[in-house]
Parts: C-alpha cells; structure tokens; sequence
C-alpha cells in the first residue's frame, strides 16, 4: 500500500496520528493526500508536540517495511542531528505590505518593524515576497516566542503604511539546510 | 494564532515558497517524489486547481503501477523525475493494434 511520508519525527510524538517507528525514530505517514494545504496543515500541528523534520511534498513510499529501511535507518544519524537542533523551535513567517511605495525606504523600515522578533530569532531568511506580501521573512524562533511575533505582527496592524501578517507555527522547511532542495538544485 | 488553512493569499504563497522544500529521500525504487515539479509550477497559478490534482493523482497510480511490474526501473528521483510528470503518452494499444493488422495486410 502507498504511504505519504510527512516528517521525521521523535518516536512518540504525542500528536501524530500515524507514524512508522524505527529506534528513536518515527515517520509520520498517511494515506496518499493530493491537497498541499492538507499536508503543510498535518506537519505543521506536529510542531508544538516536538520537532518534526517535513519530508518533501509528494513524497511516496511502498510500504511500512520501506520506510524503515530505505528512509528512516540510512540517514538516522542527520535526522537525530537535526532533531536535536531545532527542538523547540518553529519556522514563523511574517508577511508585510506597504502601502506607500519606495523600495529603499521600505528596505529600512522592515528591519524596524520587525526587530523585536529579529532579536529574538535564532535564525531568519528573507522568502520570495509572493503576491500577498512586498516582504516575507522566515524566522526560527522557540515555541515561547511565539506570543512575541504574534503581539508585533498584531502592533503593526493598523500603522502607518504597512499590513502585517504572519503564519506559524511550521516545521522549519527554510531552514533545514543542505537537505533543503530547491527545485533546482537536486 | 495564525495556522495553515486560514488565510487565502497568504496560505498560497506560503504553499508555493514550502513545497519547493523538505527532506528529499535519497532515491530508491521503492520511494518516489511524485508530482512536485508540475504541482509546484501550477501551484504558482492556482493552488486548489482540479487540473493539478488529476495529474498528480495520475502521477501516483502510475507509480503504484510501475511499482507492480518485476521490473521497476521507470521509478526514479530526480531531474528524470520530471519525465514521470508530462502528460500520460497516448495509449499505446490503440497505435499499435491498426499496425499489426496492417503489416498482413501489406504483405498480401
């Protein structure tokens, strides 16, 4: 039977709904789920019950059996690695809008808008914009700040010449490092 | 709190920034990335499109199948992956059937 794999995982986690344990480790999986929304929801709810290391969209395994052997025991040593390093943490995103243009002034504000949640940050990266957003920035802050991003992104609300917004908690896809694969750099 | 599945614009272009990324499982033939190449390009379009879901979910009973066959060397990861993505050939038994009654028919 296909399984979708979702993330990597400590073995029991107390919000997966489905995982395929091997050692310490657990892979979150699932019934083939076409909708990405779908997806991102299910790995992101695993977040504040531990760190979750999401596999790649449309990711596909056999069965139970190939799980553990050909994706879990390989690379245990990273995933525990990687586990270790973002427990606690969550990738949040904050997405602004400005309503007035200038892009030089714009450039300069955000790092004052977004200080407070910069300064807390273990890490950040600057995202493509879409169309929603002028700026979208990816931090990596622990689970407690979350109320941090959350009451400065509410602050912004309203002010002069910008629109904030934010999503999280997420699995920190951004900033997984080198097994994090753009489209391009297989 | 803001969670995946509550905000329209802002979700899809969350979508389209995340599904580029994750753990990418070293290739083997009983593990597949499926669809991500054509969903993340259409996803740019519209993230809720019928189009992307019908071929993806084409993509993965493709896989299924192959995955059946004793040999299931089609299944691959990577650039090659993109192969697997392209809209299904035209059947093949509705060309070939015309040509074996026509080889006979030549040869008379």
């Amino acid at each position: 039977m296909t399984l979708q794999l979702y993330g990597v995982v400590r073995a029991g986690h107390p919000r997966a709904p489905r995982t395929v344990c091997w050692e310490d480790l657990a892979m979150v999986v699932g019934e083939p789920e076409p909708d990405p929304a779908v997806h991102l929801a299910v790995v992101s709810s695993l977040v504040e019950g531990g760190p979750v290391l999401p596999v790649r969209f449309g990711t596909v395994a056999e069965d139970e059996d190939t799980v553990r052997a050909e994706v879990l025991a390989p690379a245990a040593g990273t995933y525990r690695a990687d586990l270790d390093r973002l427990d606690g943490l969550a990738e949040v995103h904050v997405c602004l809008r400005f309503t007035e243009p200038g892009s030089a002034w714009r450039a300069a504000r955000s790092d004052v808008l977004l200080s407070r949640v910069a300064e807390r940050a273990r890490d950040s990266v600057a995202l493509p914009a879409g169309e929603s957003a002028d700026e979208r920035w990816a931090f990596l802050v622990g689970l407690g700040d979350l109320l941090v991003v959350r009451d400065t992104v509410a602050g912004l609300a309203g002010g002069d010449g910008v629109q904030a917004d934010w999503l999280g908690p997420l699995p920190a896809y951004s900033f997984l490092d080198r097994r994090t694969c753009s489209r391009w750099s297989w | 709190m803001t969670r995946p599945g509550q905000t329209g614009g802002t979700l899809t272009d969350t979508l389209n920034v995340l599904l580029d990324k994750g753990l990418v499982i070293d290739a083997t033939v009983k593990v597949s990335l499926i669809g991500i190449e054509l969903l993340s390009i259409e996803a740019r379009v519209v993230i809720a499109s019928v189009d992307t879901y019908i071929r993806y979910l084409e993509a993965m009973q493709r896989v299924t199948a192959q995955a059946n066959l004793p040999n299931p060397g089609q299944v691959s990861i990577g650039l090659d992956q993109t192969v697997g993505l392209i809209p299904p050939p035209p059947p093949t038994p509705a060309v070939a059937v015309p040509m074996e009654s026509a080889i006979p028919v030549d040869r008379q």
